[in-house]
């Protein structure tokens, strides 16, 4: 049985900006499902961020209602939603956002420390999913200007899983990455959700939006088109030096986007096709 | 805003500072020649003058006029205090009589019978004497009431410091006073202005030897007087300079902090602008034209608060003329001072400048593609401070730890500028406590002993008899014999302090050596020593009683007491000199102080044909430190506002700059669920172990030091080594209120990080 994690009635969001407002996004319902691969596309200006930021707690809709495994979280304070991110929500940013006055190992701790007050077990913890991101020991005490983009964006990624969050939300987590880098981000953000982690991922890049479950596409801030894509391999391989191949998603779409699905919740086609069908969706929605 | 108030705070208080420190001199100059007044007075008993002396004189040539009065001079009277009566020699003269030198300036007059009214100096306002009111006189067992009918201003005589009290009656009342004790009092003042008044101790020694004329035996210590320019501009100014040096390196310490601030101002205004700069680099921008563009930010800011605090120092000036004048007993007029406000606020402007063209010479080695980027980001091999995954303290003590690490520099000059004003304060505390709290220490350095009572026999009286008597009442726990006589020594005239046993006395004592125990015995003050050029071991001749001895020094004591020129020996040394010398004066400690003015009643009853004279010496003290507590209290409450202000400053400065510097870091700690509370205790934390360290640091070198800078301070009035109580509690309490002050404005302060939102870190 598929089960939302995020819902949103009549999401709305407003700017104001020199005595204009700016509606950024528009009555929006919506589910994110948990173990999904979100991934948010769009054109510039689309809402796809406050879209991102509004989901997660960082910031606050202007109207509607957001709610969080059943709990209302957009009447939250600032400081009741900083506990909610704290408990719910990881993050992996494009700018990479670690504190520069401390080590690798610290910046993730900071995070980890926050909730669990076993030093020893968080400290452990870190030293494991940093080896896991492939960040040899000697990285562990260095300081972010000391690490390369790829480092410290897989820095990034441990800080954001340290605390087992229930969704990680990712904004262009390869926007400053090099190609190299970019896609050992995007598998391990893969292999990540592979092991049932819900993410939500803004992106405007197609090989990073291939490694998505489920794909919304934002224009003018309405979600107005939906794609089921199942889970990416990395095993599979891939034309584009991807490995994709369609795999079980933990839930089926609900949501009546054009994905298929078996019986058993796996999603029917090959990889191929899996990239044949995000580009006739982003060709559909304009992109 | 912040730095401009810094700015203005130290401009105000240099200006009033200097204003007082430069005019200090130049006032009682000013005073002395618009008034006419005498730069050099000797009082002689009549029968010891004698014309030649008048003569000796007139024919000096640095003497430009002499004048010779005949006055009413009360070595050992006593005038009412409140209800006491306070020992003061008092000068009494014909205000009828015409005069050339220091003629009479009334201040204020009420209309009061001719043969009652006294005109008092005006200090004594001060004291509590109001137009109308009773003025009683006691001298050698006889009473006079006056009626207070005006004030007058006074060079010489002015004050209680001196030792002496000028008073004015008209004629009848000076012929009344003239039948009454001219034998006794009868004197001859001889006022002396001379060409240059620095020369006056000069003439006055040289005097001394030519005539032989001493403070001397053939009359009483009490009854001769010598008071050179020198002397009476120093009674006057002493308590002005020192309120004035304090309140000057008070305000230099806010200079220095207001450097400090600009320094730091600068550098984190490049960081801020780096990118800015960077732009006005490449659009073809000098470094020189963008370094003069924040030059004179800083400079204009600073301008908008020295010129306000030059002008408010002006609003300050009446509340300081009066305090100056109570001090000095006369009238203090600041008046427009051009050359200080000019002198203050460019000294200001310039260190300005000074600090900023230096702070900011950085930008001149920033080329704009560096700045461009943001400034040159260099790998970093410093160590990871305060590792999160061990080590003790909680997290939020960690990362605070780290912030200390990260600001290290800052930390220091926020811990250094703690110190200072933590400095200033205890200092100040520690000078309050012991002159308006606990005046046991400073008791213990005016070097006269403070016992309950003092008697003085009356002449002619069986002392020793009278003394048994007294020493043997009810309630008498303790009686020592100590008296006061002339003596003089390498050409300086001293008190020499006569008693039969030093060691029982409860506040003179010695601050090396011993006291003297035997009759070749002598203890000298330090500033004595200083001018005797001898030391404790060596041997000094006293001249006393008409003879002349030499007496081992055996230990250095201190003394407010006639500037500091004493010495100590005992009543078997005096004999050695005058073998008929006796002590007349008697002090009695009692078992329950409280009863002091019901003990003095009974003896004032019992015992009133023999004694001259009768002290309760607590409250008389009391009554001569008040002005002085209540300047010192109004400089610490001073000193501990300003204190409270720079510490708000300088922590919202710091704080505010943190903030600004750390506003990623702060979004970045908020994305990632810390709550602003936790943010604002971080931050704060990190502040506080320099603040702890500064206050700590200030606190003890006040504690430390206190006495050596008193003892320097106060050296001309003979203390050569304070010994002042540095009370630990007000220390302690001192400091934690400044951290306490510090941390709780570091908290308020850090509120703004509320405003610091993470969804910054995406919009940006």
């Amino acid at each position: 049985m598929v089960k939302s994690l995020i819902t949103t009635q009549k999401l709305c969001k407003t700017f104001s900006k020199g005595g204009q407002q700016q509606h950024v996004l528009k009555n929006m319902d919506l589910d994110i499902y948990e173990g999904d691969f979100t991934v948010i596309m769009g054109s510039s200006g689309s809402g796809k961020s406050t879209l991102l930021y509004a989901l997660s707690g960082m910031d606050k809709p202007t109207l509607g209602e957001i709610r969080f495994a059943g709990r209302e979280i957009s009447k939250l304070s600032h400081d009741q939603l900083a506990l909610f991110r704290r408990d719910h929500c990881g993050f992996v940013f494009q700018q990479i956002y670690l504190l520069d006055n401390m080590s690798v190992l610290d910046n993730v701790l900071a995070a980890g420390l926050l909730q669990a007050r076993k030093k020893k077990a968080v400290a452990e913890k870190a030293k494991e999913l940093l080896k896991r991101v492939g960040l040899a020991e000697e990285a562990w005490g260095k300081f972010p200007s000391q690490l390369s983009g790829g480092e410290a964006q897989r820095a990034g990624i441990v800080r954001a899983l340290i605390h087992e969050p229930d969704i990680v939300f990712a904004d262009e987590p390869t926007g400053a990455l090099n190609s190299a880098s970019s896609m050992a981000v995007l598998d391990i953000l893969t292999e990540i959700n592979a092991g049932g982690q819900s993410m939500v991922m803004v992106t405007h890049d197609l090989k990073s939006a291939l490694r998505g479950s489920r794909i919304l596409y934002l224009r003018d801030g309405i979600v107005c088109g939906k794609l089921a894509l199942g889970r990416y391999s990395a095993a599979a391989g891939a034309e584009d030096g991807l490995a994709a191949r369609a795999g079980a998603s933990a839930g089926g779409s609900t949501d009546g986007s054009t994905v298929t699905r078996t019986e058993d919740g796996t999603v029917a086609g090959d990889d191929s096709s899996r990239l044949e069908r995000l580009n006739r969706f982003l060709a559909e929605m304009g992109w | 805003m912040s730095l401009a108030m810094l700015i203005l705070l130290s401009t105000l208080l240099l200006h009033v500072g200097l204003g007082i420190f430069v005019k200090v001199d130049p006032f009682f100059t000013e005073r002395v020649e618009e008034s006419q007044s005498a730069h050099g007075i000797v009082i002689l008993q009549e029968k010891l003058y004698e014309p030649e002396q008048l003569a000796y004189l007139q024919q000096d040539s640095r003497v430009t006029s002499v004048e010779a009065e005949q006055v009413m001079y009360m070595g050992q009277a006593s005038i009412g205090v409140g209800s006491q009566s306070m020992g003061v020699a008092s000068l009494f003269m014909n205000l009828d009589q015409e005069r050339d030198i220091a003629p009479v300036k009334l201040l204020q007059e009420a209309a009061v019978p001719a043969e009652k009214a006294v005109y008092v100096p005006v200090s004594l306002k001060n004291m509590g004497y109001e137009l109308g009111d009773a003025l009683d006189l006691s001298y050698l067992n006889k009473d006079f009431q006056f009626m207070v009918a005006g004030y007058f201003e006074t060079t010489a005589f002015g004050t209680v410091n001196s030792g002496t009290l000028k008073f004015y009656v008209k004629e009848p009342a000076y012929q009344q006073l003239e039948k009454s004790i001219k034998d006794t009092a009868g004197s001859r003042m001889l006022s002396v202005r001379m060409v240059d008044p620095e020369q006056s101790s000069q003439l006055l020694r040289s005097f001394k030897e030519e005539t032989g004329v001493r403070q001397s035996e053939e009359s009483t210590f009490l009854n001769t007087n010598f008071m050179d320019y020198r002397s009476m501009a120093m009674v006057t100014t002493m308590m002005i300079s020192i309120f004035a040096m304090l309140l000057v390196a008070f305000s230099w310490i806010i200079v220095i902090v207001a450097l400090i601030v600009i320094r730091f101002r600068v550098v984190n205004t490049i960081e801020d602008q780096m990118v800015n700069m960077g732009v006005l680099g490449a659009l073809g921008y000098t470094s020189r034209q963008i370094k003069a563009s924040l030059i004179l930010q800083f400079m204009v800011i600073s301008a908008v608060g020295a010129g306000p605090g030059s002008l408010l120092s002006y609003v300050a000036q009446p509340a300081i003329s009066d305090l100056l004048s109570s001090l000095s007993g006369l009238t203090w007029v600041s008046g427009f001072q051009p050359v200080i406000d000019l002198v203050s606020a460019v000294v200001v402007l310039l260190l300005v400048l000074g600090v900023t063209f230096a702070a900011s010479r950085r930008i001149s080695k920033l080329p704009p593609v560096i700045a461009l980027r943001g400034g040159v980001h260099t790998h970093s091999f410093r160590r990871n401070a305060a590792p999160l995954d061990r080590g003790w303290g909680g997290l939020q003590l960690r990362l605070a730890m780290k912030n200390i690490g990260a600001n290290l520099r800052q930390n220091v000059i926020v811990a250094l500028i703690m110190a200072g004003v933590t400095f200033a304060s205890v200092f100040t505390a520690i000078i309050h406590y012991n002159v308006a709290v606990d005046k046991g220490a400073l008791y213990d350095m005016f070097g006269s002993e403070m016992s309950d009572i003092v008697i003085s026999a009356q002449e002619g009286a069986d002392s020793a008899s009278l003394f048994t008597a007294l020493a043997g009442k009810e309630g008498v726990v303790k009686a020592n014999l100590l008296d006061v006589s002339p003596g003089f020594m390498d050409g300086l005239d001293l008190a020499v302090y006569v008693a039969e046993d030093f060691d029982s006395m409860e506040n003179l004592s010695v601050y090396k050596g011993r006291m003297p125990l035997h009759d070749n015995e002598i203890v000298l003050t330090g500033v004595m020593s200083d001018n005797v050029g001898k030391t404790i071991g060596e041997t000094v001749e006293l001249e006393a009683g008409g003879n002349s001895g030499s007496f081992l020094i055996t230990g250095l004591t201190q003394t407010m007491n006639n500037g500091g020129q004493v010495a100590l020996m005992t009543l078997s040394g005096m004999h050695t000199l005058n073998p008929s010398y006796d002590i007349r004066s008697l002090h009695l400690y009692l078992d329950d102080p409280s009863r002091v003015d019901d003990v003095i009643d009974e003896l004032k009853q019992d015992y009133a044909e023999n004694i001259a004279q009768i002290q309760n010496y607590y409250e008389l003290a009391e009554m001569q430190l008040s002005t002085y507590s209540s300047s010192i209290s109004l400089l610490m409450t001073v000193v501990l506002i300003v204190t409270s202000l720079v510490v708000a400053l300088i922590v919202y400065l710091v704080i505010h700059s943190l903030i600004l510097k750390r506003k990623r870091d702060l979004g970045i700690y908020k994305a990632i669920g810390y709550t602003t509370f936790q943010l604002m205790v971080q931050t704060a934390l990190s502040l506080l172990p320099a603040i702890v360290a500064g206050a700590v640091i200030g606190g003890l070198l006040a504690a430390w030091v206190s006495n050596p800078l008193l003892s320097l301070l106060l050296y001309n009035v003979g203390v050569s080594s304070a010994a002042f109580d540095v009370p630990v509690i007000v220390v302690m309490v001192l400091c934690a209120a400044v951290v306490g002050l510090a941390y709780v404005i570091s908290l308020a302060t850090s509120r703004r990080i509320r405003k610091v939102s993470a969804y910054e870190l995406i919009v940006e």
